[in-house]
């Protein structure tokens, strides 16, 4: 995920839930986006090697 | 009386009489008040002088009678507000009743002196509280003490109180016991009740006890428990956790593995390739369920949040079911592999965390050779234990510096044992507490 992307689902997530926040905030949103991301990623492979073990 | 005294030692003075409990609490309740470190949130000095009092003329009794303790805002306390260290909740209704690990603590004789900070709805490492300020460390106070139960930790470190209770759903009991030097617990899942602790993650929260001495943990374990440890047996198998374990460890904390292991004599190595996926899915399950948890709040009332917990929570709240759905279908193989370790081995360390505590001012970590942040980094090792369920003991390791924790892990119903390990490795002078402005 890039940062463009991060910023603008940040700025999604914040229409969605009816939110206005400060560019601070939409930045900490973005930044945390991308770090779930980051740790999706490392599920997905995760659950990949285990069903290869399998 | 030294502020340093065990919780036992207290109270057998008190009760062999060479202390009097109303002595003993007010000299707690003088040290809390004074607190320079911002780990109390809130005092009851009445309160707590009548509870002593009462013990000193023999109508609370029981095995801490007139030892006193403070816990996280987030146990109620009864005719208190339960914080749970945000502005949010202070015109919240109080509490009608005491959490049940604090009613235990009572009917032990044990006497509440107040609440202690934490990271918001305690989701931090750091204990970086935007209403209730930074608490900071006892032994450099430029320093974090680790979070989110980072009060609990800094008040018994600080020899305010010998014991207290925090709790821990991805390591935040045993990041600001590694920070603070004390010993702490995240107790296997279901050992100790939930009943009156403000929730985070339902799935991953532990009520989880801070001391200075493993046999002062011990006792506070079996009180909140409700169960007496037994041990014995034969010898332990320990062996140390690599891998993800030992990436990413400065230098202080692989070498804490390194003294205990090389004590112990034991070349074993336990591998888990699988904690990296672990600890993903921990994460992952946290910013769900605590998005979700949080998720009327935010809609309403998102401003009156800590900036960094309101963006965290945000951010999860937008993941979509299936990531949480992923996330604990993975939990359920680690918590199988995990606990396939135990047929070779009894206890398994690790570091606490990945290094001794940061200055405040710097507010980053380096891992993967990037900064991060601390406050959501700390616990990258602790996080990768929580979602298998086992017991944790966090241990200091008896060195000059900065304190630095490890984790000694085992599988529930073994305890005992576990707790046997760590009162030899105490007595044998590798592990324990060192008072702040001794460790120089």
């Amino acid at each position: 995920m890039t940062a463009e992307e991060s910023e603008r689902l940040g700025e999604s997530a914040a229409a969605f839930l009816g939110l206005i926040l400060t560019e601070d905030s939409l930045a900490g949103v973005a930044s945390n986006l991308r770090l779930l991301h980051q740790h999706m990623a490392v599920l997905d492979a995760a659950l990949d090697a285990r069903a290869e073990g399998e | 009386m030294t502020a340093f005294i065990s919780a036992l030692e207290t109270a057998a003075a008190i009760r062999s009489g060479a202390l009097s409990a109303e002595a003993v609490v007010r000299a707690a309740v003088e040290a809390a008040l004074g607190d320079a470190h911002a780990a109390f949130t809130r005092v009851f000095a009445a309160d707590a002088i009548a509870a002593a009092q009462a013990v000193d003329r023999g109508e609370r009794t029981g095995p801490l009678a007139g030892v006193p303790f403070a816990v996280k805002d987030l146990f109620d306390v009864a005719g208190q507000v339960t914080t749970a260290g945000a502005r949010l909740r202070l015109n919240a209704p109080a509490a009608t009743a005491d959490a049940e690990v604090v009613r235990r603590l009572k009917s032990a004789g044990a006497v509440l002196i107040g609440t202690l900070n934490m990271d918001e709805f305690a989701y931090g490492f750091a204990t970086v509280n935007a209403h209730f300020g930074t608490t900071k460390n006892p032994h450099d106070p430029a320093r974090l003490a680790g979070g989110s139960s980072g009060g609990s930790a800094a008040a018994v470190a600080a020899g305010i109180v010998p014991l207290s209770l925090g709790s821990d759903t991805n390591g935040s009991v045993r990041v600001p016991s590694s920070l603070c030097g004390v010993w702490g617990m995240r107790p296997a899942d279901g050992a100790v009740p939930l009943s009156g602790v403000f929730p985070f993650v339902e799935l991953l929260d532990a009520v989880g006890p801070f001391a200075r001495s493993s046999r002062d943990l011990r006792a506070l374990y079996e009180v909140i428990s409700g169960e007496a440890l037994t041990g014995g047996g034969q010898d332990l198998r320990v062996a140390r956790l690599d891998g993800f374990f030992a990436r990413n460890a400065a230098p202080e904390a692989q070498g804490a593995v390194d003294a205990v292991m090389s004590h112990l004599g034991s070349g074993l190595v336990a591998s888990l390739p699988e904690a990296e996926g672990g600890r993903s899915a921990g994460f992952l399950i946290t910013a769900t369920m605590g998005g979700a948890l949080h998720l009327e709040d935010l809609r309403a009332r998102a401003m009156d949040y800590d900036p960094a917990v309101r963006d965290r929570l945000i951010a999860g709240a937008m993941l979509p079911a299936g990531v949480l759905a992923r996330a604990l279908d993975y939990r359920v193989h680690y918590r199988r592999i995990f606990a396939q370790l135990f047929e070779q081995f009894d206890v398994l360390v690790a570091p606490a965390t990945p290094c001794s505590a940061p200055r405040i001012d710097e507010g980053t970590i380096l891992i993967d050779g990037k900064p991060v942040s601390a406050r959501a980094n700390l616990g990258i090792y602790a996080q990768a234990i929580s979602p298998t369920g086992a017991a944790v003991v966090s241990a200091p390791l008896k060195a000059k510096g900065l304190p630095i924790g490890l984790q000694f892990i085992a599988r529930p119903g073994n305890e005992g044992r576990l707790f046997d390990l760590m009162h030899r490795l105490e007595d044998e002078g590798v592990l324990g507490f060192t008072a702040p402005g001794e460790n120089a």
